[in-house]
């Protein structure tokens, strides 16, 4: 079941957060290296990039979420087709913190026991000035007491949001065999939650 | 002479009936002259049983019957309302009753021919028509050059058209007239009419009722003329001339609109209106005025029109003011909610609050109506704006509101590589509006199409001006955008192929009165929801009146998603057909769209199970049958909406809307007519007893609020024949 012998894959990252955080423009940063300041409410957009990881065509899916909307079916939809998670806050809005705490319980919840890449961001690293989130607290709590990474970005400067796509793919296990991740809390099965055999027709049906 | 088949069934009655219970075979002469069959015992006589050596059954025969009297009894059952009909139309018209003049009206309504010809005139035909049949195929009508003396409809069959040297120059078929022009130029035959086929069946009517009839026609019409030219034409009504035997109405009753100006239809409705009965007790061409305006005059015209009568007739009398008022108040009552979408109607309503309240202070008689108008036109004040969305289904667990077309709904649409975006637009989002919002989203500056996938890979490109067109999607079809060089590049998503499995599992879990109750009860929902305004839109094309019919389009895609979830789910697991049985009974919409759906099966496992329903559903005849059942019923009804909708189609696709640019308000009560079977399906409230009460069944709510289903025709074929291999 190596990468390898598919020769193609598919792996699905998820951004979530409070309303205005900055999912889209970390996203669209990194898809288009565009950034705009005006804020637009998200409904939920999927975005498709493929890449050639050593001859491998690896499809990185990536949705955006909603965090104005208060959809806890859609919600919790997209959390259950998702590889890795991405859960962002703004770093000059403490309630929005709050919001990724809640909200990582709710993965853990639907995702059960299984191994669950997660990387908190705070965006908006930019606006120092206004900031009222230590970053020494969120990444204490979050590298040790949660065990997930964390990293600072500003999709407006574009900093640091490569690195938040690096590491959410890292620990979504695509590479990681090709360059050992930091981390290798990994279940024995590698997943590829989003890989189903196609069904067989004959057998479709229970009773015959 | 009985056919064979008939002859063959009454032996099996009979000798079932001499098997089981030889009491009932009576000779009933003496009772028959005085109480025709209305005392309480069933009795039968035979034929056979009048000659005196009648043989009685042998244990052989009776055997037999008792095997085939299920098949007799549903032959029977099935040719009775044909040979009530035909018992009807044999009598001598003398001897038909109101009821069966009532009989063959309804019969006639449904007929091509007669479509064009008002409801007055069809009525004097119901008690002229003669039935006429003819068993060979051959069997000449008439001889060209012979004398017309009748008028014929095709009623079964079909007819061959021939002429001296030209040999048969067409064929007409059921629904289809012939030998009106012999009769209305006194001309002889121009044609002579051959059977095509055995057994054909025909309503004639004579000459001296056909030219009665249609003289009296024009006698009956009376034509309003304004500077030489027709304003309004009205015709004399049948029904209004019995019922004016109270003497107090008024001799103008005796006239109904044919057709008219707009705007002198109105002022005559205004005229003619009566103040003294009450309110709740509405006037009927009142009513159809008010649910149809919006096809020949919309609002735009109408507010500025009444209110100008209003205040000019303010001047002369108390009356007409008062009557002006109580066509708003109906008007405003037909209209209801979606007054709120317009806020010039607001508007206009808020005015003639204010001017009535003015003048009650003046005259007193006027003030109980001030406050009628009041309590319409408050509740308007409350603006809402609703948020919806579909694709999830959690929130279909609610009660289901009417959508109104300032509402706001998100839909996903997708791009050729199978990513997409939410979007947020009004419910009557014009598709270019649709097209800006998801340009926006991508960032796009290219030239967008917004194309309807289905899961067999069609694509139907929307054009740029269609509204709301979410609602028209197939039940798996999806909102594709994409360029128009990509069109061809466009797959189904593989969710569009719909389940791989059946849902025996859980279904099984499932009691069907349970299943049967909420699949009910949704129905009613979505019934509930459409405005009889929608209905009228639909079918004059809601581009043409520029409204959405969200509500309607709903309900309407229930009966496809219900039809195909049948048919997914008896592909994917056949056992599943033993559930059907007991629960189609309880809700005629669903019965008749399993039926609807066995027969589209290739299968002859069903047959005998869908047989009644395939009685039922029977089209012959305009679905006579159906309309037959459904006219025994009680509301609360879910009707079966496409036939209505076909038969205002048929209405509207036949007759004018304009004639000499007069508007034909004949069409219009028709089709107010079907309209108001929809408003007496609805008369009474939908409050079904929960098999069990007790229990709420969340999960048996959610699964038939979202059923998963195939529906790319070829998947199923292919599945269907793989349950049934087909037979060489």
């Amino acid at each position: 079941m190596s990468l390898e012998v598919k020769g193609k894959t598919q792996v699905r990252l998820v951004f979530l957060g409070a309303a205005g955080v900055g999912k889209t423009a970390l996203i669209l940063r990194f898809l288009q290296d565009t950034f705009e300041p005006k804020h637009r409410r998200t409904v939920e957009e999927l975005h498709s990039k493929e890449y050639d990881i050593d001859g491998v065509k690896v499809t990185v899916e990536i949705l955006d979420t909603s965090g104005s909307y208060s959809f806890p079916a859609m919600r919790k939809l997209s959390i259950q087709n998702s590889d890795a998670f991405a859960l962002v806050y703004a770093v000059d809005d403490p309630e929005s913190l709050e919001a990724v705490k809640s909200l990582r319980d709710e993965i853990l919840e639907i995702k059960e026991d299984k191994y669950t890449p997660i990387v908190v961001v705070g965006n908006k690293a930019d606006r120092e000035e206004a900031r009222q989130v230590s970053s020494e607290d969120v990444l204490s709590t979050v590298e040790l007491d949660w065990n997930n990474s964390y990293l600072e970005a500003s999709a407006k400067e574009n900093a640091n949001v490569v690195e938040v796509f690096k590491e959410l793919l890292q620990q979504a296990n695509l590479p990681s065999r090709l360059s050992p991740a930091l981390r290798r809390r990994r279940e024995t099965f590698p997943k590829d939650t989003n890989f189903r055999p196609p069904m067989n027709k004959t057998n479709s049906c229970i009773l015959s | 002479v009985p056919s064979e088949k008939i002859l063959r069934a009454g032996k099996i009655l009979r000798n079932a009936i001499l098997s089981r219970a030889p009491h009932m075979i009576r000779d009933r002469k003496y009772h028959l002259k005085t109480y025709r069959f209305q005392d309480k015992y069933l009795f039968y006589r035979f034929l056979d049983d009048e000659q005196e050596d009648a043989p009685l059954p042998s244990e052989e025969e009776k055997q037999e019957s008792q095997e085939e009297l299920q098949d007799t009894l549903l032959l029977l059952s099935q040719i009775g309302p044909d040979a009530h009909m035909r018992m009807i139309l044999r009598k001598h018209p003398s001897e038909r009753t109101a009821d069966d003049l009532e009989i063959i009206y309804e019969e006639l309504l449904h007929i091509k021919a007669l479509s064009h010809l008002s409801t007055t005139v069809k009525r004097e035909l119901a008690g002229v028509l003669i039935f006429e049949s003819h068993a060979k195929a051959g069997t000449v009508l008439f001889n060209q050059g012979e004398e017309g003396t009748s008028w014929y409809i095709i009623l079964k069959g079909s007819v061959n058209v021939v002429i001296y040297g030209k040999g048969v120059v067409c064929t007409l078929h059921e629904g289809d007239d012939f030998g009106k022009l012999a009769l209305v130029n006194d001309a002889p035959r121009a044609a002579s009419i051959v059977l095509r086929e055995d057994n054909c069946h025909f309503l004639r009517v004579d000459k001296e009722d056909f030219n009665r009839i249609l003289r009296d026609v024009e006698a009956n019409t009376v034509r309003l003329k304004e500077h030489g030219q027709d304003v309004l034409v009205l015709e004399k009504s049948l029904s209004s001339c019995r019922t004016s035997v109270q003497g107090a109405s008024s001799s103008h009753y005796k006239y109904k609109v044919m057709s008219g100006t707009p705007e002198k239809i109105l002022e005559h409705l205004l005229e003619m209106m009566r103040l003294d009965s009450q309110f709740t007790e509405s006037d009927s061409a009142l009513d159809d005025f008010v649910l149809m305006h919006c096809v020949f005059i919309p609002n735009s015209q109408l507010c500025p029109a009444l209110q100008g009568t209003e205040q000019e007739k303010l001047d002369y009398t108390l009356n007409n003011k008062r009557r002006v008022i109580r066509l708003v108040m109906q008007w405003a009552a037909v209209h209801g909610e979606h007054l709120q979408e317009d806020d010039n109607l607001v508007a206009f309503l808020q005015e003639i609050v204010m001017a009535v309240s003015n003048d009650a202070k003046a005259i007193p008689a006027i003030r109980d109506q001030v406050t009628e108008l009041e309590r319409i036109i408050f509740p308007l004040s409350q603006h809402k704006v609703l948020l919806r969305h579909f694709t999830i289904g959690e929130e279909k667990l609610q009660k289901r509101q009417p959508i109104k077309s300032y509402d706001e709904i998100l839909f996903k649409v997708y791009c050729s590589d199978h990513t997409y975006t939410t979007i947020r637009v009004p419910i009557a989002a014009t598709v270019r509006e649709v097209i800006d919002a998801v340009a926006d989203k991508l960032g796009s500056t290219e030239d967008l199409l917004l194309v309807h996938l289905t899961s067999a890979g069609e694509k139907v490109i929307f054009k740029p001006n269609d509204v709301s067109v979410f609602s028209t999607l197939s039940i798996n079809g999806r909102l594709f955008v994409c360029r128009s060089d990509q069109l061809d590049s466009l797959t189904p998503l593989p969710e569009q192929e719909g389940p791989y499995s059946g849902s025996l599992a859980s279904f099984e879990l499932m009691s069907s009165k349970d299943v049967a109750y909420h699949m009910t009860s949704y129905d009613w929902e979505l019934f509930h929801c459409v405005h009889e305004l929608e209905l009228i839109y639909h079918t004059f094309g809601r581009q043409n009146v520029k409204k959405t019919t969200v509500n309607l389009d709903l309900f309407l895609r229930r009966f496809n998603e219900i039809q195909l979830w049948v048919i997914s789910e008896i592909c994917m697991c056949s056992q599943l057909i033993d559930h059907w049985c007991c629960f189609h009974i309880h809700s005629t919409s669903v019965g008749v769209l399993l039926c609807l759906t066995f027969s589209c099966l290739s299968s002859n496992k069903f047959k005998k199970f869908y047989s009644e329903f395939e009685n039922l559903m029977d089209p012959s005849r305009n679905h006579r049958a159906y309309r037959l059942t459904v006219a025994k019923l009680e509301p609360p009804i879910i009707p079966f909406m496409p036939l209505l909708i076909k038969d205002m189609t048929f209405t509207h696709e036949g007759n004018k809307t304009f004639i000499d640019n007069l508007v034909n308000f004949e069409k219009m009560r028709m089709i107010a007519n079907t309209v108001k079977i929809v408003r007496y399906c609805r008369s009474q409230p939908f409050n079904p007893v929960s098999p069990l009460a007790s229990k709420s069944h969340p999960e048996v709510q959610s699964y038939v609020r979202q059923l998963n289903v195939i529906d790319n025709q070829r998947t199923l074929t292919q599945l269907s024949h793989g349950l049934e291999p087909r037979r060489s």
